[in-house]
């Protein structure tokens, strides 16, 4: 048993951080949030350039660094920190994972090299209007035209479409049901058939938008009909993925929580010598370490025992999602009246955790899933 | 990061498997297995430690020279969760093995060791702490059980209180003030006492389980040879320290007071009649649980790596406790209304889980250490700082 990150892996992680507050300091982040794209592209054509992370979790059979989910979390983690990355998650952390998991070698080879060199931005298409994910919400349809494949439907709440070149849909085979019939598709955002519409987002940090498939000429990936299972393993790893980003941003929050308190003099004191201010801030300690730990078990069941990828995600998410929410709510308490205005980043760190909460599913939903594993039936089951 | 054995450790760990698959005892030897019939509850404590220390198992992490095996961190985890898993509680020799026995080592002389450590291991002695007093319970260096110097003695008096198994032990571990015109901290001894010495009495009290395992002791005018002194005259709370830090590490895991697995099976029994509040309720004790663990697990490597751990052990406490009550509150209501009956498993685990938010340093003491020595934050302000323990106001 080693519960240790290795040396080399220890060295990504501070390169990461150094990189992250050098290039990505909360002020860009919140010039950032004013632009239509959220993002800076010099950024991220230096970040993946000088440190490959779009390519991090992918072979280099296909161009990229060929490391595990274990590297790309240690990125995330640091990234989330500054809520820094623009278009990282939805490329490096669903459309990747989509190709890799669904697609022939021949899609792969195609697709995956300008993925990993981050001069593609992609993403995965997989809600709809209900706003759930699971394989019956999928209403979209692929159906052959020729050589190919045409899509038609509406797919919502899909992270960073605005930015996207390439958006891998989730769509099913007509008069299927349920978990047969469902394919995934990659469609360029240029073509005629496909229409982008931004979404006013809660987290201004994170684009996301609509996309309509009108007739769309898509890439069938893989099997069609066949890929539910691997859907489900994919989205349950990029929940693992968030969890990274997660940590990442609940210890942020504490770290600007403490050090405020630190500074803050009220009654002739510092606000954090109060036991009132101190004993919040180590019961956002308590939850952040456990969810840490959840969090780093879960990278590496990703990374090499995936027979437990359901419950680590579920048990990773469920806890990383409640714990990130209460820091964010804290730092925006613990730093009174100004922590409650526009102009502090506050704000920006308790959107993305409530928003990051919802996504992939929120912590009830988690805690239902590992009910059903673990055997509770009940009469409302 | 790999959370599988290596070849050595999965070799250790059948090892401990196969010793604990032979002799280990069918019941468990639980803390709070009491009260009933004390004279068998001690033999059968005893009979298990005696064969932990013929077999080698007594003190995996205690040098050679001392009964133990030195051994590292990995394989006294290895042993604790076999244990747990073998469902062997803990004993009345934990004071003394877990706590006091490392303390001697970090602090003792050799005559001290030579003298205590072999007859500890060996089962031949019970030891208890004697640390709270009525008056000095979160504030424990504002202790004030008085002990003055007479030629090679030290003449005790006063009184201890919440000391396990005292009404079993022969020697006890114990704080005093020496120095009442020093400020609190640096007037305290760390003294090894005969618990059969004149001047000891010993009242059992009763707690709110109905269990009966701590004392209070009083002393009037115990002589204790300052042969058994640990540390410096004066420099007992540097001592204490060590013990209190060992007393935390051996609260250690959340699987020594209770089995998840326990309590879902439990609530299978009542099968499609657990309410979605009660599911979720099992699931997130069941996520607290594995995290809880794999907390568990990167403190011990961290220790294994010789890193200080301090910051994720000290949260480990404060999560131990929240699991616990959650716990027994889901296995008291899964029963219905068997839940009003006054047996059970799940009755005693309610009536106790109230101590885990109290004993080896409240939670408020807890969070004040995580917030002031883990994040940082500044100290209350104490305007009594360095002042005199005599000039102290007490209740």
């Amino acid at each position: 048993m080693n519960f240790a990150f290795s040396a080399e892996q220890e060295e990504f992680r501070s390169m990461l951080a150094r990189f992250v507050e050098a290039q990505y300091p909360i002020e860009n982040i919140r010039r950032l949030t004013e632009t239509e794209s959220g993002y800076d592209e010099s950024t991220w054509k230096r970040m993946n350039a000088e440190l490959g992370i779009a390519g991090v979790a992918i072979p280099e059979a296909h161009g990229g660094q060929g490391f595990t989910v274990l590297e790309l979390g240690l990125a995330l983690e640091q990234l989330g920190r500054n809520l820094a990355g623009g278009p990282l998650f939805a490329t490096a952390c669903l459309a990747a994972p989509a190709i890799l998991t669904a697609g022939s070698e021949d899609d792969r080879n195609e697709l995956l090299p300008s993925i990993a060199d981050g001069s593609t931005i992609a993403t995965l298409a997989f809600s709809e209007r209900d706003g759930h994910f699971d394989a019956q919400s999928m209403q979209t349809t692929c159906s052959q035209a020729g050589d190919g494949w045409s899509i038609s439907g509406t797919k919502s709440w899909v992270i960073d479409a605005p930015n996207a070149d390439l958006i891998v849909i989730a769509a099913r085979i007509p008069g299927t049901r349920g978990e047969d019939g469902v394919s995934l598709l990659a469609v360029k955002a240029s073509d005629p058939g496909v229409r982008i519409e931004p979404v006013d987002a809660l987290d201004l940090t994170r684009r996301l938008g609509s996309v309509t498939l009108d007739g769309a000429t898509g890439r069938m990936l893989g099997e069609p009909g066949g890929a539910w299972p691997g859907l489900a393993r994919i989205l349950d790893q990029a929940a693992i993925c968030l969890t990274a980003e997660q940590i990442g941003g609940t210890a942020r929050c504490l770290e600007m929580a403490v050090q405020y308190s630190t500074e803050r003099i009220q009654f002739g004191r510092p606000i954090g010598s109060f036991q009132a201010i101190k004993h919040r801030c180590a019961t956002v300690k308590l939850d952040l370490e456990l969810a840490r730990s959840a969090s780093y078990w879960a990278w590496w069941v990703a990374s090499e025992h995936a027979d437990e990828l359901q419950q680590a995600a579920s048990i990773a998410k469920s806890l990383c999602s409640e714990t990130y929410l209460l820091a964010a709510a804290e730092n925006v308490h613990i730093h009174g009246g100004m922590g409650f205005t526009w102009e502090h980043d506050a704000h920006l760190f308790y959107r993305r955790a409530k928003s990051s909460s919802i996504l992939f599913g929120g912590p009830g939903e988690h805690r239902a899933r590992i009910a059903a594993e673990l055997g509770f039936g009940g009469a409302d089951a | 990061m790999d959370f599988n054995d290596s070849p050595t450790e999965a070799a250790f760990r059948a090892e401990a498997r196969a010793f604990l698959a032979e002799h280990a005892p069918d019941k468990p030897i639980g803390s709070r297995a009491h009260s009933t019939d004390r004279k068998s509850v001690l033999g059968e404590a005893r009979d298990w430690q005696k064969s932990l220390y013929e077999h080698g198992w007594a003190a995996l992490m205690w040098p050679k020279e001392f009964g133990g095996r030195g051994l590292g961190f990995i394989e006294q985890i290895i042993w604790n969760e076999e244990l747990a898993r073998a469902g062997v509680g803990e004993s009345m020799f934990l004071p003394g093995v877990g706590m006091c026995g490392p303390t001697i080592i970090a602090h003792g002389d050799e005559e001290l060791k030579k003298r205590f450590l072999p007859p500890m291991l060996a089962g031949d002695v019970v030891w208890c702490q004697l640390f709270s007093e009525p008056g000095a319970g979160s504030d424990l260096a504002s202790l004030a059980m008085k002990a003055e110097r007479d030629g090679d003695d030290w003449i005790v008096s006063g009184q201890k209180v919440w000391s396990s198994f005292a009404d079993f032990a022969d020697w006890g571990f114990l704080l005093v003030r020496t120095d009442p015109a020093a400020a609190k901290q640096k007037g305290i001894t760390y003294l090894l006492v005969d618990m059969n010495a004149p001047g000891i009495e010993i009242r059992p009290l009763r707690d709110m389980a109905g269990g009966q395992h701590f004392n209070e002791v009083f002393f009037d005018s115990v002589r204790v040879p300052d042969a058994n002194r640990v540390g410096e005259v004066n420099g007992g709370w540097a001592v204490a320290k060590t013990t209190l830090m060992y007393e935390r590490m051996a609260i250690g895991s959340v699987s020594r007071f209770f089995s998840y697995d326990d309590l879902a099976a439990f609530a299978r029994e009542h099968g499609d009649r657990l309410d979605q509040t009660t599911r979720d309720a099992l699931a997130r004790v069941y996520t607290w649980t594995r995290s809880l663990d794999l907390l568990n697990a990167r403190v011990n490597t961290m220790l294994s790596h010789g890193q200080d751990p301090s910051a994720e052990a000290s949260v480990m406490k404060l999560a131990i406790a929240r699991i616990l009550t959650a716990a027994a509150d889901i296995g008291m209501d899964v029963q219905a209304l068997g839940g009003l009956g006054g047996q059970g498993d799940w009755q005693h685990q309610f009536l106790f889980s109230p101590a885990m938010h109290i004993a080896g340093g409240t939670e408020e003491i807890q969070k004040n250490v995580v917030a002031e020595r883990v994040l940082g934050m500044p100290r209350e302000p104490d305007p009594l700082a360095g002042a005199p323990f005599e000039e102290l106001p007490h209740s």
